[in-house]
């Protein structure tokens, strides 16, 4: 606490300074660019999403998992940053609002990185756990889609055969099951597959969880592994994502 | 409207003074008695603006975590509920919320500048963009949504779903969707009452316009929540 | 060491200093109903301030009425011999043995939620610290003095629902509302409902303070006020605010989200509708970590203030405590995880568990500069003071037993069990409450311009020293033994203990009661206090005692260091009172 340091921080304190920040008055030139820009990312990045079902169903082009959460994300982020620098001024603003983000931005990002750290490894327990668990819903009986399900067929007077066979026409006309599904061709059938109640296999895919339902599907079919492997593709994309 | 008293001496750079002078409040105001200058107060005042907006970029966060979560627990499952929706509407309403957020940039450009016509008339069209952006969010998703059974958690009655956790898809989209939506309420409450304090009250100008900044950060927040929620809700997959 | 009796000395004269002015911040502006619209309505930042200390000291003791009842429950196990029960104090209507569990944990969810929530988070900052941080800036106000008052009035109204909860048959979900409990229970009752929105509520109101804070520290500091003029306790309760700012929004979404599941069974949470409970864990706790330290951190302002002052000696390593206050913030954001080594995945476990120990290191930075400031000071025994002692004893203890329980392998054995308990309450005890009562007692004069009984606050005082040790002490035996936490009954090996740890409570209640009794007299009879009965150098002892309506007479300019006794003699005070030490042997001895 030496005078130095005091006439220091009282110098960057500086409360009678010039007028200089926090009153500039941003060109129309760069906000009307700047909205440009945002409308032309916004175009290009539903163009992207679209163009990659469309490679991967037309084409067959394998493409990786984490390409379109990265290039989805990588643009938001180029548009967050234009708000926030121009519409939001941040670029001509007093540092310490700049440095407010800075901390906030730091904050989420410990948030969702140490949260998603052990999603990986919870499946590590589910050798014990699984005995206990209920899966899809202890509080139905059965999972919350299998329930539903059931209801409408019973309003509906259908049987189960009926109702598959509406399922598979409602599911085989259009893209409905997109991008996931459409390399395999035989979307419908490979989600026929997975049974009415039961986690999605995603990270619990492995292991304990496919010899679970071995004993206990009486739905199983041939398709259930293909099912499984396409699945378990996606789960490693997603992990890939947490970090970012 | 009588109440101001004393000199009303124009500062220096307000071009269009000649309009009914004596009732433009943003002219004779005064700082709060704790402050040392109307500058201090500006500045203090955007200090907590930002600061409010870190909690609500943090508040947001935890929807964004948990969908980040639920992605890496049930992936086909969010994949899957993702398809439901259609780009278009959410691309529309994205380009809807960009317009929004460039007028209110304009207006506070515009009252930096003492226009106070080109003011209103762009916080009147982010007043209408908002009420746009909820329109479509309603018409076309929401409620349409709904009523097929589309819906979360235990409320979810929809027969023809692919994968077992779509409800929890449902779940994360409208609790994401709907605190945002609640945003755009709130925002467009406030912006309704930065219109009457800026025609009626004639309250901002360019020495005075602390509350036009402070709505006008908040609506850029909700805009660039929007900017990722989009993406991730309807485009991701 | 000498012992001053700050009642003493030259009070008349000094009291005399701020006379002929028009009163100060308490004097009433008309009648009964005049006076109290005036509160209600205050935007200064010193009424608000006293008002939250009367609410938040109301939390404590309903708070503290639940604990006493806790231990009586505790005092027997309880047992059926030949169909006569013993020992169920909570089965009130003596028909069932079950209720007695059931009301048990109604009564400790009431404890820790009252306790957590409404008494200790707001605790020191939104009291002393509302009171005391715009005065030792030389401001006028805070920043944002409606937003000020909003939040006393958010804080007694998310209040209101917390104990409106209670009082219609409480909630039995612990005070962390972890999922499936939160939930499912009570499911007939909107109890839980109203505790989960009471909560959420509150955290407005300590974003509000914290924002508040934050600002008023950037940009209303004296002139000359530089960065490192700064008070600790300034530092302190910025970090603080820091932490309040960017962890409670957390607690918000999940709080929404945890209402949401539980009105519309969203399954976001509820592992039966493929919900993640391990997620609300991590949201809980992502608040409720950070907040420890919105806890302890202005405590350890508080310490820093007292010890300096109450030893008449520059504090030593002022930027080391200043910078370890903010690290404390930082470090805070990273260890969340060991709040549930048993829940998550190894890897998280491994990692939080090592990132646990970044914890000790700001945290020792201050103790050792507190005890190397002690070192040839001229220490005076007042309450204050001996606080401030029993606030390192016990905050060490508390500190070090922290370790075994960031380490993954002891965890595994002592973890839900009483050793957690005495582990926490060490520290929020031990630490937080104790500098809460070391810190009243150092500002009564400047709250209300009236000394208490040094005697009998030094009784107080020593009462709850005893009691608290006894009280908590022997938890760690039980829990090192086995003793679970969260169990209305237990086995007959753990009475003793148990019987202890209950005495020890009702000492700690009696000096309480002390205490309660001081500062009646005081408000009531107390005599009037000097302006500057420490000799403090901050700048909140420049300002009349108690302090007029806008703090200062004139602007206050900063000229010294807030722990320069070596050079400065205190405001309000002569140099008679309080000598200079001869500069050569300043000198000398710093080298």
């Amino acid at each position: 606490m030496t005078t130095a340091d005091s006439h220091a921080a009282d110098a960057a304190h500086a409360h009678d300074g010039a007028h200089d920040h926090g009153h500039v008055i941003v060109p129309w030139q760069a906000l009307l660019g700047v909205l440009l820009v945002l409308l032309v990312l916004t175009v290009a990045t539903v163009f992207t999403a679209q163009a990659e079902i469309f490679v991967t169903g037309e084409w067959g082009w394998e493409l990786p998992g984490w390409l379109n959460i990265v290039v989805a994300m990588s643009i938001a982020l180029v548009k967050g940053t234009l708000v926030a620098l121009y519409f939001m001024q941040l670029r001509y603003d007093k540092g310490i609002n700049a440095l407010i983000m800075l901390f906030t931005l730091f904050a989420v990002t410990l948030f969702l990185l140490f949260t998603m750290l052990d999603l990986g490894n919870r499946n590590t327990i589910t050798e014990w756990r699984a005995g206990e668990v209920n899966p899809g819903g202890t509080t139905l009986g059965s999972g919350i889609v299998a329930t539903a399900r059931a209801n409408y067929i019973a309003e509906m007077g259908l049987t189960e055969e009926e109702y598959w066979k509406k399922w598979d026409e409602k599911h085989a006309g259009h893209g409905h099951g997109g991008g996931h599904g459409a390399a395999s061709g035989d979307v419908s059938t490979a989600n026929h597959s997975v049974k009415g109640a039961g986690l999605t296999p995603g990270l619990f895919a492995t292991g304990v969880w496919a010899e679970h339902d071995e004993h206990h599907d009486e739905h199983h079919d041939a398709n259930h592994a293909d099912g499984k492997h396409a699945d378990g593709k996606h789960g490693d994309g997603d992990h890939d994502d947490g970090g970012h | 409207m009588a109440t101001i008293t004393g000199p009303n001496q124009s500062p220096a750079g307000g071009p269009l003074e000649l309009e009914r002078p004596a009732l433009e409040r943003w002219k004779t105001h005064k700082h709060g008695h704790h402050w040392r200058n109307a500058e201090d107060e500006f500045d203090a005042a955007k200090i907590g603006i930002w600061l409010f907006l870190s909690t609500e970029i943090l508040l947001f966060s935890g929807m964004f975590c948990a969908y980040a979560v639920f992605r890496m627990l049930y992936p086909e499952s969010i994949a899957a509920g993702s398809q439901y929706l259609d780009p278009r509407w959410g691309g529309t309403n994205t380009v809807v919320l960009l317009i929004s957020s460039w007028t209110m940039a304009m207006a506070i450009r515009d009252v930096q500048l003492n226009r106070q016509f080109w003011a209103t008339v762009n916080l009147l069209i982010t007043l209408v963009c908002a009420a746009g952006f909820l329109a479509i969010k309603f018409t076309f998703e929401y409620i349409p949504k709904w009523g097929e059974g589309k819906r979360p958690g235990t409320l979810f009655s929809y027969p023809w779903a692919t994968h077992d956790h779509e409800h929890v898809w449902w779940s994360i989209y409208y609790a994401a969707t709907g605190i945002h939506a609640f945003h755009v309420i709130v925002g467009m409450g406030l912006i309704a009452w930065l219109l009457y304090r800026q025609r009626i009250r004639k309250a901002y100008g360019p020495t005075h316009y602390t509350m036009m900044e402070g709505v006008g950060l908040y609506w850029h927040i909700v805009d660039l929540v929007w900017i990722f929620l989009f993406p991730l809700l309807y485009l991701v997959h | 060491m000498t012992t001053i009796n700050p009642t003493g000395g030259q009070i008349e004269e000094a009291v005399g200093h701020g006379g002929g002015h028009q009163g100060n911040y308490l004097t009433p502006k008309g009648g009964i109903w005049t006076t109290i619209v005036d509160w209600a309505t205050t935007v200064d930042h010193k009424k608000i301030g006293i008002m939250y200390l009367f609410t938040v000291l109301f939390m404590f003791f309903l708070g503290g009425v639940a604990a006493i009842g806790l231990r009586i429950e505790l005092l027997e196990p309880t047992r059926v011999i030949d169909g006569v029960t013993t020992g169920a104090f909570f089965d009130w209507t003596g028909d069932s043995v079950g209720n007695t569990g059931n009301t048990y944990n109604r009564v400790m969810t009431l404890h820790g939620a009252i306790m957590v929530f409404m008494f200790i988070v707001p605790g020191i900052p939104a009291s002393i610290g509302n009171f005391i941080l715009p005065l030792m800036l030389g401001a006028k106000d805070v920043a944002f003095p409606r937003l000020n008052l909003a939040s006393w009035y958010v804080y007694v109204f998310g209040s209101m629902f917390g104990v409106g909860s209670i009082l219609m048959g409480g909630v039995d979900t612990g005070w962390t509302f972890y999922t499936p409990y939160s939930t499912t229970t009570d499911g007939d009752h909107a109890r839980v409902l109203l505790m989960i929105l009471s909560v959420f509520i509150l955290g407005f109101s300590s974003i509000f303070t914290g924002l508040n804070f934050i600002v008023t520290t950037h940009k209303l500091r004296a002139p000359g006020m530089g960065w490192f003029d700064l008070p600790l306790m300034v530092w302190a309760l910025y970090s603080t605010s820091l932490i309040q700012v960017l962890a409670t929004p957390v607690i918000g979404v999940t709080f929404l989200l945890l209402l949401f599941e539980r009105v519309f069974s969203i399954g976001i949470f509820d592992p039966g509708l493929g919900g993640d409970p391990v997620l609300f864990q991590h949201f809980f706790w992502f608040y409720s970590h950070p907040v420890v330290y919105v806890m302890i951190l202005p405590a350890m302002g508080i310490v820093s203030e007292v010890i300096s002052v109450h030893s008449r000696k520059k504090i030593f390593g002022y930027r080391a405590i200043a910078f370890s206050s903010l690290a404390i913030a930082l470090v805070s954001f990273l260890v969340w995880g060991h709040h549930m080594f048993t829940s998550q995945g190894e890897l998280g476990a491994t990692v939080f568990s090592f990132l646990t120990f970044l914890v000790a290191i700001p945290t020792a930075i201050k103790v050792f500069n507190w005890i190397a400031t002690l070192y040839k000071g001229s220490i005076i025994w007042s309450t204050p003071m001996l606080y401030v002692f029993a606030f390192l004893f016990l905050f060490s203890i508390g500190g070090l037993t922290g370790l075994p329980l960031g380490a993954l392998s002891t965890d595994l054995h002592l973890h839900d069990s009483y050793f957690v308990v005495a582990h926490f309450h060490y520290v929020m005890f031990g630490g937080t409450v104790i500098a809460f009562l070391a810190g009243i007692h150092h500002w009564w004069p400047k709250f209300f311009g009236k000394m208490y009984n040094e005697t009998a606050a030094r009784i107080g005082c020593a009462l709850v020293f005893v009691g608290f040790n006894i009280t908590f002490f022997s938890q760690f035996f039980l829990g090192t033994r086995g003793m679970p936490r969260r169990y209305a009954s237990y086995v007959d090996e753990f009475q003793l203990l148990h019987v202890i740890s209950t005495v020890g409570s009702f000492v700690l209640l009696l000096g309480f009661l002390v205490h309660l009794f001081t500062f009646l007299h005081s408000l009531f009879a107390g005599d009037k206090a000097h302006a500057n009965p420490w000799g403090g150098l901050t700048m909140e002892w420049e300002s009349d005692t108690p302090p007029d309506e806008h703090n200062f007479h004139h602007e206050p300019v900063c000229k010294h260091g807030p722990y320069d006794f070596d050079t400065t003699v205190p405001p309000h005070c002569s140099a008679d009172e309080y000598p200079l030490p001869d500069a050569e042997a300043v000198k000398a001895a710093h080298g």
